[in-house]
């Protein structure tokens, strides 16, 4: 017993040694929605991300954080961006994108409810084909502009939202809708839904404008149409036996 | 029970010379934990130096191979301040990434591609050299070197402090290079 309570009492002056030196790194302060350290980002940048983020909050989503930093001196950007959004007491809705500009590495930390719609995979295809590029041609405010609007519509479409970004980033902005989640395949293929990034279509416009036909459903409903109301009935014949089958 | 004049002396000498010890000993180890409390503002303050190293060798990697000279001089440094050795050999490096950051800042300043690159040449000549510059002096100002040799002036010219070295209380490890 005295061994247990020795041992129980060296672990928790390890663990009172140890708090010290946790309790020593030290993260920004939050500035709002962009903390931009590194003074990379224009100022409408960080306009239309407050304005993207208050959207996002009207539309029961959570907020998209921007942080940049010139350097990490050595600190992984996702352990630290992570670090930074449980430092920042962040909400489970949340994400936080960090740009490291001189390591030119960057990193998104997720909250717990925002990573059922960015899992790691889309996360991973998010920073790969809507930021990387615009990131290391050092066009660092269209890098976050993109980002942001797709991020922000991955957020949308998940949670079955409409999302109206209009005015957000200037006009080529694309909106963000909700699909119709009980739709079956069946349906889909008859209204094929088009992507909105392929299209360029006014930022507000909602989607039940955008249904689109395409042959299989001109098809399947020529069909449908045809048999309804111009196939020619079958005449019944009747040779003389019996009450007439044919009910009236 | 009646106790001898010699004895009762004898009882007395060795109460005052444990007491004597005994207040030498919890004084020096009260005077030395506070020398220790500051320790942790010196590993800080150290801190900002690895951080600086790494920033600069994140830059110096895009325009020198890593086996370069200075590249290898200054993670040498790096990795010593950022292990677990002495404070004179960590107080060494510490002095040795001055001159080896300096040398290396010189070299990437007079490439080409850091004159051609305006990030980088920012870096370069204005943001670590700056940063190195702020860690250098936050470290020699660190609290715990002043402490650490104030502990050791007066624990090495008192009595008590002869008694509490006795006692097996040694003096502060100053971050000097010498």
């Amino acid at each position: 017993m005295r061994r247990i309570v020795s041992l129980f009492a060296a672990l928790l002056l390890c663990a009172g040694l140890c708090l010290p030196a946790a309790a020593e790194t030290q993260y920004p302060l939050s500035q709002g929605i962009v903390t931009d350290l590194a003074g990379v980002l224009s100022e409408s940048t960080a306009a239309d991300l407050a304005a993207l983020s208050e959207k996002m909050t009207n539309a029961s989503l959570g907020k998209f954080y921007v942080v940049t930093r010139h350097f990490l001196g050595g600190t992984d950007a996702a352990v630290y961006a992570r670090a930074l959004f449980d430092a920042w007491h962040l909400n489970s809705d949340d994400v936080l994108l960090l740009m490291v500009i001189g390591e030119e590495t960057y990193a998104f930390a997720v909250g717990t409810a925002a990573k059922n719609a960015l899992s790691a995979d889309t996360q991973t295809s998010l920073l790969a084909s809507h930021f990387r590029s615009a990131f290391l041609k050092r066009d660092y405010d269209g890098a976050v502009a993109e980002l942001s609007l797709q991020t922000a519509g991955t957020l949308a479409k998940a949670a079955g939202v409409t999302l109206n970004t209009s005015g957000v980033f200037g006009t080529a902005a694309p909106s963000s809708t909700a699909r119709p989640q009980s739709a079956s395949s069946v349906w889909q293929d008859m209204f094929s839904l088009q992507d909105y990034e392929d299209e360029d279509w006014p930022v507000d416009t909602q989607y039940s404008s955008h249904v689109s036909f395409n042959w299989r459903g001109w098809l399947i409903w020529g069909l449908v149409i045809y048999f309804l109301f111009f196939r020619k009935k079958k005449k019944v014949y009747d040779f003389g036996h019996g009450p007439k089958s044919r009910r009236r | 029970m009646k106790l001898k004049t010699g004895t009762a002396a004898l009882i007395m000498v060795i109460l005052m010379v444990f007491s004597i010890g005994f207040g030498a000993y919890r004084g020096w180890k009260k005077e030395r934990a506070l020398v220790n409390e500051t320790y942790t503002g010196l590993e800080t303050m150290l801190h900002t130096r690895v951080e600086s190293a790494y920033n600069l060798l994140t830059v110096a990697s895009r325009h020198l191979s890593a086996d370069h000279e200075s590249i290898r001089r200054v993670t040498e440094d790096r990795d010593i301040l950022e292990g677990r050795r002495g404070l004179q050999e960590k107080a060494r490096a510490n002095e040795r990434l001055t001159l080896d950051a300096a040398e290396l800042l010189k070299e990437l300043a007079a490439l080409e591609s850091v004159q051609n690159d305006s990030r980088d040449r920012m870096y370069v000549t204005d943001y670590l050299p700056q940063m190195l510059a702020e860690s250098e002096s936050l470290t020699a100002k660190a609290n715990y070197n002043t402490a650490a040799r104030e502990f050791n002036a007066s624990f090495n010219a008192s009595i008590s402090g002869w008694i509490a070295r006795l006692m097996g209380i040694g003096p502060a490890e100053e971050f000097s290079a010498q």
